[in-house]
C-alpha cells in the first residue's frame, strides 16, 4: 500500500494523527523523512512536531528495524528474577551491547510489560518468551539466526 | 475472602464473542439506557452514591468527576469527551490487561453508559501503544457492539448517539498520566500539563474531558446492576466495592485477585495469598505504588484508599512482598532504570534527576557509593519531590525515600566503597 492509500484512510483530524502513524510504522517498518512531510501535509501540522511525536513514542520508529530486534523487561521484578543475565547472554553470543542498535541487530532493554508473573520476558521480533534463563536465551535466538 | 463482581464472568464467557458475554446478562443495563429506562441523570446518581473511586491511583471520586466536568459544560456551547485510560504500565501492575483480556465488552459497556450519562460528544479509548493485541481485542469488540446497534448514531427510541474510537497510544508509562495522554490524544507532544486547569475544566481540545481508569470504567455497569446500595455494603466506609490486586513476590499464592476494599496486610497475606512460600521471611511488603512500604509491625493496617491511622493506601492495587532473601539492591535499580526511561524529559528536575538516580542506583548494587552519594541523594529528592512538573516526578522520588525511612542511613553507608576516595 502506497503512504497516500493509507493516509486517505483516516480523516485528518488531530486524534487520527496516532493511529495514521501507526498504521504507516506497521507497513514500511518505520516513518521515514519523506513519509513524514506527507503525513505533515495531510493532517495540516508542522513536520517536526510529527517527527517529535514519533521520537517520543516507544513503539514508532524513524528508522528501520534492525533483522533481529530483541527486548528484554529490565524492571524491578524481572530484574530480580535475573533479567540482567539474560541482557549478558544476548549481549555476549551475539558480540553486541544493549541498546546500541546495529543495522543486524537491535537489544532494548525495555520497562514492565505486565507479565511479570511470568517473567523474566524477552521480546524477538514480536514474539513474546516467558520464564526465560540464561541457558535457553541460545536455543530462542537459534530460530531466527 | 476474594470477592468477584467485576470479575465474576472471566474465564465463564469467550473474550472474542459478544454474543457470549450478553448470554450472562451483559449490555443489559445499556440497553436500559437506550431505551429510555435509565435515565442520564440516575446513573449519575447511582455512581455517585455508590462511592466508586476512581482504580486509577489517586482515588478521585468518580461522581464527583463527573460532576465537576457537567458543570463546567453547563451553559457553555462546548463539548464534552470521555476518555478511557488503558496505559497501564507501572512495573508490578496488571489489572487492566486482565480486564481487557478476560471480559473487553465489560469495559466498553461501562464507557459506553458514561457517554451516555454525560452526553459526551465522543469517547475514546486510550490503549497502551505496546499492547497490540489488547488495542485488536478491543477495537474488533467495538465493531461487534456497533453491529448489535449498541454504538453508534441513532440508537434505540431515544436516537441516541455513542460513539466511542480505540486509539492505539504512543507507548510509555507517562502517556498514562492523564493531560500527557490528553496531549498526545489531540496530536501535540506527550508531555505532562500544568494543573490547574484540570482536565474536567480544560481537556481534551479544551473541552471539558473525564479520564477514567479501565477498572473504574468496568465498574459501571455492575454498579448500576446491582445497585448502589448494594455496592455500598461491600468494602469500607470511604473505600467502597472491591479492587483488583495484582500480587507478585514469594508468598504462595500470586497473581490477581478481586478483594472488597478495607481488607487487612494481614488477610491479603494469609488468607488470600496462603502466607509465604516456606523458608521464606517478611521483611516487608510494597502496595499501591513504589515507596509505600509496609513491614510486619504494619499487618494489622486496612488497605483503604485514605492514609491515615493504621491505613495503607491502596493506590493501584499492586502488591510486591519482599522478603530477606530478596535482591532488595537490584530491586531498587529497576525501579531508577524504569525512571530514568519514562521521564518524559520535559522539566529538568525530572530529567536531571532520574538519571543521577540511576547513577547512583547502580553505585550501590555494585556496593561501591561514594561519601557524597548520600548527601547528593538527599538533594536530588528534595528537587524532585518539590518541583518537577507532574507527579512522575514525586513517583520517583518516593521509592527512594520509602527505603531510607525503612532501612535508614546505614543501609546505604554500608554500601560505600572502601578506601580511599
Ligand atoms: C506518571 C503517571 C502515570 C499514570 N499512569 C496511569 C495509567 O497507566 N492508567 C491510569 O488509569 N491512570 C494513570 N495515571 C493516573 C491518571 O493521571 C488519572 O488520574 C486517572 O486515569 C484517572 O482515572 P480514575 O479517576 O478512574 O482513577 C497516571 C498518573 C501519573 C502521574
Ligand atoms: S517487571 Fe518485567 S514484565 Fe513486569
Amino acid at each position: 500500500m502506497t503512504i497516500q492509500k493509507i493516509l486517505l484512510g483516516f480523516e485528518p483530524r488531530p486524534e487520527n494523527l496516532l493511529s495514521a502513524l501507526h498504521a504507516i510504522n506497521q507497513q514500511f517498518g518505520y516513518i521515514s523523512k519523506a513519509n513524514c512531510y506527507h503525513v505533515a501535509e495531510y493532517f495540516e501540522m508542522a513536520p517536526p512536531k510529527i517527527y517529535g511525536i514519533i521520537t517520543g513514542s516507544e513503539v514508532l520508529r524513524d528508522k528501520p528495524a534492525a533483522d533481529l530486534e530483541i527486548q528484554v523487561c529490565d524492571s524491578s521484578f524481572c530484574k530480580s528474577k535475573g533479567s540482567d543475565q539474560i541482557v549478558k547472554e544476548v549481549e555476549n553470543l551475539l558480540s553486541i551491547k544493549a541498546n546500541y542498535p546495529t543495522s543486524k541487530f537491535n537489544l532494548k532493554t525495555i520497562s514492565c510489560l505486565g507479565k511479570c508473573q511470568e517473567g523474566p520476558i524477552m521480546v524477538v521480533n514480536g514474539v513474546i518468551y516467558e520464564k526465560v534463563n540464561p541457558a535457553m536465551v541460545d536455543d530462542i535466538l537459534k530460530n531466527y539466526l | 475472602m476474594e470477592k468477584k463482581i467485576l470479575s465474576k464472568n472471566w474465564n465463564k464467557i469467550n473474550p472474542n464473542l459478544i454474543q457470549s458475554y450478553q448470554a450472562v446478562g451483559g449490555y443489559k443495563m445499556l440497553r436500559k439506557c437506550l431505551s429510555g429506562k435509565l435515565s442520564p441523570k440516575t446513573v449519575l446518581d447511582q455512581i455517585t452514591k455508590s462511592g466508586l473511586r476512581g482504580r486509577g491511583g489517586a482515588g478521585f471520586p468518580t461522581g464527583t468527576k463527573w460532576k465537576l466536568a457537567l458543570e463546567s459544560k453547563s451553559g457553555q456551547p462546548k463539548k464534552l469527551y470521555f476518555i478511557v485510560n488503558a496505559d497501564e504500565s507501572q512495573p508490578g501492575t496488571f489489572k487492566d490487561r486482565y480486564i481487557i483480556e478476560k471480559n473487553p465488552h465489560s469495559l466498553i459497556e461501562g464507557a459506553a453508559i458514561a457517554c451516555y450519562a454525560l452526553k459526551a460528544a465522543k469517547g475514546f479509548i486510550y490503549v497502551n501503544g505496546h499492547h497490540f493485541d489488547q488495542f485488536k481485542l478491543i477495537e474488533k469488540s467495538l465493531e461487534a457492539a456497533q453491529d448489535q446497534g449498541l454504538l453508534g448514531e441513532k440508537l434505540g427510541s431515544e436516537k441516541i448517539c455513542l460513539r466511542i474510537q480505540a486509539v492505539r497510544g504512543s507507548g510509555g508509562y507517562i502517556f498514562g498520566e492523564e493531560t500527557t495522554l490528553i496531549n498526545s490524544l489531540q496530536a501535540s507532544l506527550g508531555e505532562a500539563r500544568l494543573k490547574p486547569p484540570y482536565p474536567t475544566q480544560n481537556g481534551l481540545f479544551g473541552c471539558p474531558t473525564i479520564v477514567n481508569n479501565v477498572e473504574t470504567v468496568a465498574n459501571i455497569p455492575t454498579i448500576l446492576e446491582m445497585g448502589a446500595d448494594q455496592y455500598r455494603k461491600i468494602g469500607d466506609q470511604d473505600s467502597t466495592g472491591t479492587k483488583l490486586f495484582s500480587v507478585l513476590g514469594p508468598v504462595k499464592k500470586s497473581g490477581l485477585f478481586e478483594l472488597p476494599l478495607g481488607l487487612t496486610i494481614r488477610e491479603l497475606l494469609y488468607d488470600v495469598c496462603g502466607g509465604l512460600q516456606k523458608g521464606r521471611m517478611l521483611d516487608f511488603v510494597q502496595i499501591g505504588w513504589m515507596g509505600n512500604f509496609f513491614t510486619r509491625k504494619s499487618l494489622d493496617y486496612k488497605i483503604v484508599y485514605d492514609i491515615g491511622e493504621k491505613q495503607a493506601g491502596v493506590g493501584l492495587g499492586s502488591v510486591l512482598f519482599v522478603d530477606k532473601y530478596t535482591d532488595l539492591k537490584g530491586l531498587i535499580l529497576g525501579w531508577a532504570r524504569f525512571f530514568e526511561r519514562e521521564s518524559c524529559g520535559q522539566c529538568t528536575p525530572c530529567r536531571e534527576g532520574t538519571y543521577r538516580l540511576l547513577n547512583i542506583a547502580e553505585r550501590l548494587e555494585k556496593n561501591y557509593l561514594f561519601e557524597k552519594d548520600w548527601s547528593n541523594l538527599q538533594d536530588i529528592l528534595e528537587v524532585l519531590e518539590k518541583t518537577s512538573l507532574c507527579p512522575f516526578g514525586k513517583f520517583a522520588a518516593q521509592c527512594w525515600q520509602g527505603i531510607i525511612k525503612l532501612k535508614g542511613k546505614e543501609f546505604f553507608t554500608q554500601a560505600m566503597r572502601k578506601g580511599k576516595q
